[in-house]
C-alpha cells in the first residue's frame, strides 16, 4: 500500500514537473519518457554518466534522483535530490521524492521529517492529504501504527487425487485377512476432479509499545470438487499473538486454532501455540528457529487419532542482490505426533524433513517461484491390520508464478506435485494439482 | 664536486624528500568537487584555505569545512561523499593510482558534522585501507553506502547498503543494511533504538519468510486430508471397514448411522444374532469360478464382537453342477464392520481348498443385515468373489433373529427374547 501511495505521489509530481520542463534537453526528455514508462533503470543508466558534468542543474538532478531511487540506487538518488533542495528548498517535488528515498533506504524518521516539511510548506489541501496518507503509511510500514489487511482469493484447478488415496484397487492386510488382497471401495481409491476454491482472510497488527506489537488473523477457505462432493475440504484458522522486535532480533509467539471440515462435517480441530525467533544476520541473510505444538482432535473417530503434535526446526533465508532479487530459503524440522490413547500408538510417529525454495522477480509485475520438500515419517508400533510398522517418505514440489496485473491483484498459476511412498500400499499415493488463483488484497 | 653540481644535488635531494613525504600518486587530486553550495572551503595541509566550487580538486591532507553549505565530492576510486552543513571533514591520507595492489588507501576524519558516503574501490578488497575516524570511534567499510553523524560527542551511523563496522577501544560492531548504531566517548558501540529497517526490503524485493510460509501453506493444503487416514473405532483405516467406508462415502449405511451405540448395548446384554443367507439379495459369484450363493448362516456373539458362519455356492455354466462350501469366523468392529477369514472346499476352484476372506458390515436399525464381500482364493487356480447378504429377520413370529437374554439391564427392544 505504501509503495502504491508513493507511486501515486511520484506520478503526481512527475506529471507536474515534466509538463513544466522546457524539454529543450533531448537527454532529459528521453529520460523523462522512460520514467513515465516505469523504465527506471534505463533512465538512470542514461543520466548517470553525465553526473560530473551536469550535477547542480536542477532539472537534471531531479530526474536523476527519481530514476536512481526508483531503480534501487537510493543513495545516488538522495545525493542528486540533496543538490536540488540545496538550491530550491521549497521544491516539494524533490522533497517528496527524497522522503521516498529515505524510506527506501530504511530511514523512516528522515522520511517522516521530510513529509512534515512538505506539510509545513504546502497550503494545498489535496497535496496535504496525500502527504498525510504517506506519513501514515510510513508509520504502518514501520510498525508504528495499527494496520489492517484482508484478502479474497478465488481459484480454479484440476486435482488428480482429491482424496489423497492410493491408486491400487486392492490392498493386502494380513492382520485381518492373511494371504489375501482386499478390494477397496471407490472412496478409498484415487479420484480426480476439477475444483473451484474460495478463500478469504483478515488480519491486524497494532503496536503496544515501540518494540512490541499485537497481531491477529482469521482466514478461511472452502473448495468444491466438481465430480465428487464427499471430499470437499474447508477450514478456518485463527491466530492471536505478540511480536517483539529489538534490533536484529524478532520474537513471535502466537496462539493458533484451526477447524477443518470435510463435506461440511468437522474432520479435525486443533489448537496450539507457536513461537519463533528470527534474526537478521545481515541485509541478505535471515535465520530463524521455531517450535510449535498443537492438540489435534478428530471428533468423528472416537478419539483414535487424537494426538499431540510438536515440531521444532530452523530456517535460513538468503536474498541475493541484483535486479531479479532472487531469494532462496532452506529449513529443516523434526517433530513428533503422539496419540492420546496408547493403544493406538501405531498411529504415533516421528517425522523430520527439509524444505527448500526460492523466487525470482522477473519484472516488477511478475515473480516466479519454486519450492520442494521432503519428509520422513517413522511410526512407533506395528499396525495390527498390516502387521508392519509404517514408514512413509513424502516428496512434494511446486512451481508457479505470481503476476500482479494491477496493484492489489495477484494472479497465481501453479503446478504442484506430491508423492507419498509408504511401506503400506494403502497409504501410497501421488497427487498433481494444476491451479490458477485470483487474489485481491486490501490494506488499511 | 663543484658548486653547480652541489646545487643540483641539493635540488635532487629536496625533490626526493617531497616524493618521500607525498608519494607521486598523492600529488594527483584525491577527488573532485561535484557540487558545492554555500561557503564551503578547504584548508590544505600547508594551511592555505580556498573556497570550493564545482570541478575543484580535493587533495590528500585537505580539511573541508561546509559551514552553512554543502559539498559533494567524488573520489578517484569512484567513492562519493556528501557532506552536510556544519561539517568538518579531513582527508587524512588518500592514495589510489587505479590499482588495488595494497598501496591504495583512504583515511578520513569526521571531526564534526554529518555525511553520506558511497564507498569506492579503496577498501573493497583491502578493508583496512579505508576508515573514517571520529573522536569517539572509527568506521570501517565492506563495500558500503552509509551515513554518519558526529555531533555533541556522539556518533550515529546507519547503513543504507552493504555493511560497515564501527570500533573503539571498548568494542566493535558490524552493521548491515538497514541497521543503525551509536556510540560516544567511553562507550562500546551499540545498536541504536531507531527502527532497524530490516523489513524495508518489503514486498517488492521478495521476503524469505513469505516464501517459506507459502511453501508450507501449499504443502499443508495438499496434505491435509487423506481419505485412508480416516480410522474406525479400532484404529483400522476406513478402507478396511465397510461400515466406516460407507459412512465416509455417504452410502446406505449412513441412513442408519453408526452402529456403535447399538452394538455396545448388545455387547452389554450378551446379545446373539442368528442370520440366514438371503439368496435373492446376494450377488453372483464371479472370477475363476462362477455361481450363486445357495445357502448359509451366520452367528454373531455381540458380547465378544465375533462372528462365525458358513455359505455354499452353486456353480453355473456348462459344467456338471458344482458346489463350494465354506466356513468363516471373524470380528465385528465397534461401528459394525465385519472382517472374516476362513476356508472353502469343492468345485473346480476349491477342490484343493481355498482361503476365504470377507469384508463387510452390519446394518439396519437392529443390525439385522450383514453384507459380506467374500473372496475365495486358490494359490494355483485363481480366485472368485461375490457379495453375500445375511439377514436376521426370518423368525416365525416376525421378530428379528437378534436374541437378548433376560439378564442385565434391558436397553433395546424386548428382553429375554428374539425381537
Amino acid at each position: 500500500m505504501f509503495t502504491r501511495r508513493l507511486q501515486a505521489l511520484t506520478l503526481t509530481f512527475l506529471l507536474a514537473t515534466f509538463s513544466l520542463l522546457a524539454l529543450a534537453d533531448e537527454t532529459l526528455d528521453q529520460a523523462a519518457e522512460l520514467i513515465k514508462q516505469k523504465n527506471f533503470k534505463p533512465a538512470y543508466e542514461l543520466l548517470e554518466p553525465l553526473e560530473s558534468e551536469r550535477a547542480g542543474e536542477i532539472d537534471y538532478d531531479y530526474i536523476l534522483g527519481v530514476a536512481a531511487i526508483e531503480s534501487g540506487q537510493v543513495s545516488r538518488g538522495v545525493f542528486a535530490l540533496e543538490r536540488v533542495l540545496a538550491q530550491q528548498p521549497n521544491n516539494m517535488n524533490a522533497r517528496a521524492m527524497i522522503a521516498k528515498g529515505y524510506f527506501r533506504g530504511g530511514e523512516a524518521e528522515n522520511a517522516r521529517a521530510e513529509f512534515r516539511n512538505i506539510l509545513g510548506q504546502s497550503d494545498d489541501p489535496q497535496l496535504n492529504k496525500l502527504i498525510e496518507d504517506n506519513m501514515s503509511a510510513v508509520d504502518k510500514a514501520t510498525g508504528q501504527a495499527t494496520t489492517f489487511a484482508a484478502y479474497i482469493d478465488a481459484g480454479w484447478g484440476f486435482d488428480s487425487n482429491i482424496n489423497s488415496a492410493t491408486s491400487n484397487s486392492t490392498v493386502a492386510a494380513p492382520g485381518i485377512a492373511p494371504g489375501l488382497n482386499l478390494t477397496l471401495v471407490s472412496a478409498s481409491r484415487e479420484q480426480s476432479s476439477k475444483y473451484l476454491s474460495l478463500a478469504g482472510g483478515a488480519s491486524f497488527r497494532t503496536p503496544l509499545s515501540k518494540n512490541l506489537s499485537l497481531f491477529g488473523s482469521v482466514q478461511g477457505s472452502t473448495r468444491t470438487n466438481w465430480n465428487e462432493s464427499m471430499f470437499d475440504p474447508s477450514f478456518v484458522d485463527f491466530s492471536l499473538g505478540l511480536n517483539y522486535k529489538r534490533f536484529i532480533d524478532n520474537f513471535t509467539i502466537a496462539l493458533q486454532r484451526n477447524n477443518y471440515d470435510i463435506d461440511g462435517n468437522r474432520f479435525r480441530k486443533s489448537h496450539g501455540v507457536a513461537a519463533q525467533w528470527q534474526r537478521q544476520l545481515d541485509d541478505q541473510n535471515q535465520v530463524s528457529v521455531f517450535v510449535q505444538t498443537a492438540d489435534l482432535n478428530y471428533p468423528q473417530s472416537d478419539g483414535v487419532r487424537d494426538a499431540q503434535r510438536s515440531v521444532a526446526g530452523a530456517a535460513w533465508g538468503h536474498a541475493f542482490s541484483g535486479d531479479k532479487a532472487p531469494v532462496v530459503y532452506l529449513s529443516g524440522y523434526y517433530g513428533e505426533e503422539d496419540t492420546d490413547k496408547s493403544r493406538f500408538d501405531f498411529l504415533s510417529n516421528d517425522f523430520y524433513g527439509a524444505r527448500v525454495g526460492g523466487q525470482v522477480v522477473l519484472n516488477y509485475k511478475l515473480v516466479a517461484f519454486a519450492n520442494a520438500s521432503y519428509e520422513v515419517r517413522d511410526y512407533d508400533k506395528q499396525d495390527p491390520a498390516f502387521l508392519k510398522t509404517r514408514e512413509d517418505d513424502q516428496f512434494d514440489f511446486a512451481v508457479g508464478m505470481r503476476y500482479l496485473p494491477i496493484p492489489g491483484w495477484t494472479i497465481r498459476p501453479q503446478l504442484s506435485y506430491l508423492k507419498n511412498d509408504s511401506n503400506i500400499s494403502l497409504f501410497d499415493f501421488d497427487r498433481t494439482v494444476l491451479s490458477v488463483n485470483f487474489r485481491k488484497d486490501f490494506n488499511w | 664536486m663543484n658548486i653547480a653540481s652541489l646545487r643540483l644535488n641539493s635540488r635532487i635531494m629536496v625533490a626526493l624528500a617531497i616524493f618521500t613525504v607525498f608519494p607521486i600518486t598523492s600529488l594527483a587530486a584525491a577527488g573532485r568537487v561535484e557540487f558545492a553550495i554555500g561557503g564551503v572551503s578547504a584548508i590544505a595541509a600547508n594551511g592555505e584555505s580556498r573556497l570550493l566550487s564545482k570541478g575543484g580538486d580535493i587533495n590528500s591532507g585537505d580539511t573541508i569545512k561546509t559551514a552553512d553549505g554543502r559539498v559533494q565530492v567524488r573520489f578517484t576510486d569512484g567513492g562519493y561523499m556528501s557532506l552536510q552543513p556544519n561539517t568538518e571533514f579531513k582527508i587524512e591520507s588518500y592514495s589510489y593510482d587505479g590499482k588495488q595492489d595494497g598501496s591504495e588507501r583512504g583515511f578520513f576524519r569526521l571531526v564534526e558534522g554529518g555525511l553520506r558516503a558511497i564507498t569506492g574501490i579503496v577498501g573493497r578488497n583491502n578493508r583496512p585501507a579505508y576508515r573514517v575516524a571520529t573522536p569517539v570511534a572509527t568506521i570501517g567499510i565492506r563495500g558500503s553506502e552509509f551515513l554518519a553523524e558526529h555531533r555533541e560527542q556522539k556518533l550515529k551511523v546507519r547503513v543504507i547498503g552493504g555493511s560497515i563496522f564501527i570500533e573503539n577501544e571498548f568494542g566493535d560492531l558490524i552493521l548491515f543494511k538497514g541497521q543503525s548504531a551509536e556510540t560516544e566517548e567511553g562507550k562500546k558501540p551499540g545498536y541504536s533504538e531507531e527502527e532497524s529497517g530490516v523489513q524495508a526490503k518489503g514486498p517488492e524485493g521478495g521476503n524469505p519468510e513469505q516464501g517459506n510460509n507459502e511453501s508450507q501453506q501449499n504443502r499443508e493444503n495438499n496434505n491435509m486430508f487423506a481419505v485412508n487416514e480416516v480410522r474406525d473405532g479400532d484404529g483400522y483405516s476406513c478402507a478396511l471397514d465397510q461400515v466406516c467406508a460407507q459412512l465416509l462415502a455417504g452410502e446406505p449405511a449412513d441412513s442408519t448411522g453408526p452402529l456403535t451405540a447399538l452394538l455396545a448395548d448388545y455387547a452389554a446384554q450378551s446379545a446373539e444374532g442368528y442370520y440366514y443367507l438371503d439368496m435373492s439379495a446376494s450377488g453372483a459369484v464371479s472370477g475363476n469360478f462362477e455361481g450363486n450363493f445357495s445357502g448359509g448362516s451366520m452367528t454373531a456373539q455381540f458380547r465378544t464382537y465375533e462372528v462365525d458362519g458358513n455359505f455354499s455356492i452353486a456353480g453355473t455354466g456348462d459344467y456338471i453342477e458344482q458346489t463350494i462350501t465354506g466356513t468363516f469366523a471373524g470380528d465385528i468392529a465397534s461401528a459394525g464392520g465385519l472382517v472374516v477369514t476362513g476356508s472353502a472346499n469343492g468345485g473346480s476352484l476349491c477342490g484343493s481348498g481355498c482361503l476365504v476372506s470377507g469384508l463387510g458390515a452390519l446394518s439396519g436399525s437392529k443390525a439385522e443385515t450383514a453384507n459380506i464381500e467374500f473372496t475365495l482364493n486358490d494359490s494355483g487356480l485363481g480366485s472368485a468373489s461375490g457379495s453375500a447378504v445375511y439377514k436376521a429377520d426370518g423368525m416365525d413370529d416376525g421378530s428379528s433373529g437378534i436374541y437378548i437374554p433376560a439378564t442385565g439391564e434391558c436397553v433395546v427392544g424386548n428382553c429375554g427374547a428374539f425381537f
